[in-house]
């Protein structure tokens, strides 16, 4: 059969007029005008987007407010930032339509204006909008805008996380107006996060926690046990992580920290004070007692979460460290705790085994001797089939140290992941632990990690701190906020030196051997606690300065942190003296003449300016700034009335009230005249408890 | 032509055309609805520091790239679509019954019908496993487990000996081609040797892609036939 004879074949018959079916006719008008409404739809959405909307919303509510030819003032069109230097291309205003524009200050998002003065502070044109915001800046509807979608890396910082943004250019722990980020910054710093992790900013690896080769000596083996069971059973706010070792885990490595005994060198517990008698040591008691609050000790060591926070909390020190211990601690911190932030006090050593004593006697929870007596009870047991090969290798591979030194072993590398570009990590690199069903984002994923740190995995060894909810959200955008520094063109604040530096020569050891960097900064680096000493020379009286460093006194009376009474030497305050004032002084300041007449002129100013408001002069005034009663031992008045036109140019809060430098002059010629004309200073250290 | 049938015949044009334009607007407007409302599988921005746990081809070449786990890459990459391709252009050349021009009745044509319908189906079977059931290191996972959860390697699989590939592998072939020629001589002698020859050989090399994968999953067993060359 060929091709030629199909339609004479028999059995099969050609219909030459057969008509398409009905079905099929209607089946192609039905798909026909299908076809017409999907082209329609493509053509009307390039026509008219989604985000077109909140631009006729926009020319509306200006109309309404107002504004002549709103049409042309927002006509309909997507503002696209291009910022090169940045990578930048931002469609934001799609819908955001009314960042700048103050008549729209009430609408509701996405029209709203920008809130607060950072559009000012932060040039659009020069900015963009995701170098701060994350999110996708090129899309032009949600949810891909916002990048909350799949495969987008960095989505919108929602909420208070955006101040993660500002750690790109600023300086993440001083930005103003990201406080959250200050606070995480300084959160990372306190859990000491860097001890495992690589991070910028990083204090000193192996310097934050006591130097393990002395911790059998200085503490008894029942509370190194307890305590590595459960640092918060033994201290409500423990610095020291819970690494949730088991009993066994503790016992090895006590065992290890056992082989180093007899390093410290301490003398036999007990032995100094085992000849006293009671009177003896009652008096050692009050004496102890009198010391701790003449050195304000308070300032910086908490007692059961009532005081200072820069150093340990000492509620339960009694229960930690024996009187010999303690005793060799005050005398020589460093020897401990290289880099520490406890000054080296100048106590004669009866005064200091005094101090020692009545801390040790004074500082205990007496609810925790039982449980302390029952660990003791099985130390001996625990540690006699303990293994302390394992408890090293354990302390080398959970990160102790980290945080804690140990003699002969060199600086250990971070056995965490490296973090110093977390707020950019890729999202496929996180190991979401299995049947997870949240989103799939840095910020849950970290999130989670900072709630539960174990909870991923078994192999998992990041050990807990608690932290509250607030304080979650401070460490989340600080650890959101570790990204590549943005390109040096748009670095907002210079590159801060990594610790305090120190002045050479002996002035600067004496700085060095009081801490005096970690409150007070010296030109340019230290501590915000307390006045920058920068200028001190000119700033006050150096009679009144040798005086105030053998024997503080309060000033500020709303602080909690004030200076320490060193017990220094006449020959260590007059160096201080002499050289904070040749060194460290000020030219150019305006003369003030004692003159009579100023000084009534300055009296009246004082009352009609209402410095008392703030200021305590004689008997009555305001807490929240520095006692003025003594002012004229204290002050140079050159420099009251160079600080009164400007008081921000010398680093203090007072808002500027003064109005010309005239009155300035006449105000410190006033403040000259103010003394306490008595032989003690006012309210002397004795004095000093808790305002 | 099967006479008696009793169909009635109608001209190309308007029943099929009309047809073929239905199908042309009925695809279309599929298309066309399906990009208004599907997004691009756009992944994230290439980023030269960062190689994602798994790179999958386009969801077309997925099968091949599922090819990959039971051939060498020569052969799954090269061989096996070089002769699909070629095997589909000798159609024409290979299928030369006049009575069947115009006629694709899976009930007139039962058996070619089968062995495309088969290798279709064996293509998309392919495609389907690679998309949904491949995860990091193309391990298997079903659509319901996590990827979060790490597989373990597959255990090493052994290759078989040569005393054994060889035969194996030379039965199947001349087992393959002389088989049709035994069961149905009709067929051989309609095609005629060359055509017959091509036609078996294509059939074979489709059925031994099917047939390895049993052998890998059931006798665990990595390479039937290893030579100095090739291993298969």
């Amino acid at each position: 059969m060929s091709g030629d004879d199909r339609t004479g074949d028999a059995g099969t018959s050609v219909d030459p007029v057969a008509p398409v079916s009905v079905g099929r006719r209607v089946l192609f008008l039905v798909s026909s005008a299908a076809l017409a409404a999907v082209t329609g739809a493509t053509v009307l959405d390039e026509v008219r987007p989604a985000w077109s909307g909140h631009w006729l919303d926009a020319q509306e509510r200006l109309a309404v407010a107002g504004v002549e030819d709103a049409e042309g003032a927002v006509p309909v069109r997507v503002p696209q930032l291009h910022v090169p230097a940045l990578g930048v291309v931002d469609r934001c205003g799609a819908c955001h339509a009314g960042t700048d524009r103050p008549e729209l200050a009430g609408a509701p998002a996405p029209l709203a204006t920008h809130p607060g003065p950072m559009l000012e502070l932060h040039d659009p044109e020069k900015v963009g909008c995701t170098p701060c915001h994350d999110g996708q800046g090129r899309a032009t509807r949600l949810p891909d805008a916002h990048g909350s979608v799949a495969h987008w890396e960095s989505p919108l910082l929602a909420g208070r996380l955006v101040q993660a943004g500002c750690g790109r250019c600023h300086d993440r722990a001083t930005v103003a107006r990201a406080p959250d980020l200050r606070r995480g910054v300084a959160l990372m710093d306190r859990l000491a996060c860097f001890g495992c992790h690589e991070m910028p900013g990083a204090g000193v690896r192996g310097r934050v926690g006591p130097e393990l080769t002395y911790a059998a000596d200085r503490a008894s083996p029942a509370w190194l046990l307890a305590w590595l069971r459960r640092p918060a059973d033994l201290l409500a706010t423990p610095r020291m992580a819970d690494f949730g070792f088991s009993e066994r885990d503790a016992a090895d490595i006590v065992a290890y920290l056992l082989s180093f005994r007899g390093r410290a060198g301490l003398p036999e517990a007990g032995g100094a004070l085992e000849s006293a008698s009671d009177a003896a040591l009652d008096r050692m008691y009050e004496a102890g007692g009198k010391t701790w609050r003449t050195a304000r000790c308070v300032s910086c060591h908490a007692i059961a979460g009532t005081g200072g926070t820069l150093g340990p909390d000492h509620g339960r020190i009694g229960e930690k460290l024996s009187v010999e211990a303690i005793a060799a601690w005050i005398a020589d911190p460093e020897r401990f705790l290289p880099g520490t932030r406890m000054p080296r006090f100048r106590l004669p050593e009866g005064e200091r085994l005094a101090l020692a004593y009545h801390m040790s006697e004074e500082m205990k929870d007496p609810a925790a001797a039982e449980r302390l007596a029952e660990v003791a009870s099985r130390a001996d047991s625990l540690l006699s089939s303990a293994d302390a090969a394992r408890g090293r290798t354990l302390v080398h591979s959970l990160g102790c140290l980290g945080c804690h030194a140990v003699a002969g072993v060199p600086d250990a590398r971070p056995v965490g992941p490296d973090l110093t570009r977390f707020g950019e990590k890729e999202v496929g690199r996180l190991p979401f632990k299995a049947g997870w069903d949240g989103p799939r984002t840095r910020e849950a994923w970290t999130r989670a990690k900072l709630e539960s740190p174990r909870s991923g995995g078994e192999t998992l060894i990041m050990p807990t701190s608690p932290i509250a909810k607030q304080d979650l959200d401070a460490l989340l955008v600080a650890v959101l906020s570790l990204t590549a520094p943005a390109p040096a063109s748009a670095q907002a604040d210079p590159p801060r030196p990594a610790g305090p530096a120190y002045p050479p020569g002996p002035a600067g050891a004496l700085v060095r051997d009081l801490k005096c960097l970690t409150c007070h900064a010296l030109g340019g680096s230290g501590g915000t606690l307390a006045p920058d000493l920068t200028a001190e020379g000119s700033r006050v009286q150096p009679r009144w300065l040798f005086d105030f460093l053998r024997e503080p006194y309060e000033i500020r009376p709303l602080l909690v942190e004030r200076m320490p009474r060193f017990f220094l030497p006449d020959a260590e305050a007059e160096l201080l003296t002499t050289w904070l004032g040749v060194a460290y002084a000020r030219d150019g300041l305006p003369e003030v003449p004692a003159d009579p007449a100023e000084a009534a002129r300055g009296e009246t100013l004082f009352e009609d300016l209402r410095c008392r408001g703030c200021h305590i002069l004689g008997e009555r005034g305001g807490a929240v700034g520095p006692n003025l009663s003594d002012t004229g031992r204290r002050l140079d008045p050159r420099w009251t009335a160079w600080q009164l036109t400007d008081p921000a140019r010398a680093g203090a809060v007072e808002p500027r009230i003064v109005g010309s430098a005239e009155d300035a002059r006449s105000l410190a010629a006033f403040l000259a005249t103010r003394r306490v004309e008595t032989a003690a200073p006012p309210g002397g250290p004795e004095a000093g408890g808790a305002p | 032509m099967g006479t008696g049938t009793g169909e009635v015949m109608v001209e190309t044009w308007p029943h099929l055309v009309f047809i073929e334009l239905l199908a042309m607007l009925i695809c279309t407007v599929a298309i066309g609805a399906f990009s208004l409302v599907v997004e691009a599988p756009l992944e994230s921005i290439a980023n030269p520091g960062y190689t994602p746990p798994i790179a999958k081809a386009p969801w077309y070449f997925v099968g091949l790239q599922e090819l990959l786990v039971w051939f060498d890459p020569w052969i799954a990459g090269v061989i096996v679509p070089g002769v699909i391709i070629l095997g589909l252009m000798a159609v024409p050349y290979l299928d030369r019954e006049p009575d069947h021009v115009g006629l694709w009745s899976p009930r007139r044509r039962p058996v070619a019908w089968s062995i495309f319908i088969f290798g279709l189906a064996l293509w998309f079977g392919l495609i389907a496993v690679g998309t949904w059931d491949r995860g990091p290191h193309w391990a298997w996972y079903w659509p319901w487990e996590s990827w979060d959860v790490e597989k373990p390697p597959v255990a090493t699989t052994t290759d078989l000996p040569p005393w054994v590939g060889i035969p194996a592998v030379l039965g199947y072939v001349a087992g393959g081609i002389a088989l049709p020629a035994v069961i149905r001589p009709g067929f051989r002698r309609r095609l005629g040797w060359p055509r017959y020859l091509l036609v078996t050989a294509l059939l074979l090399g489709m059925l031994a892609v099917p047939l390895k994968i049993a052998i890998c999953l059931g006798l665990d067993v990595h390479y039937v036939l290893v030579t100095p060359w090739f291993n298969l």
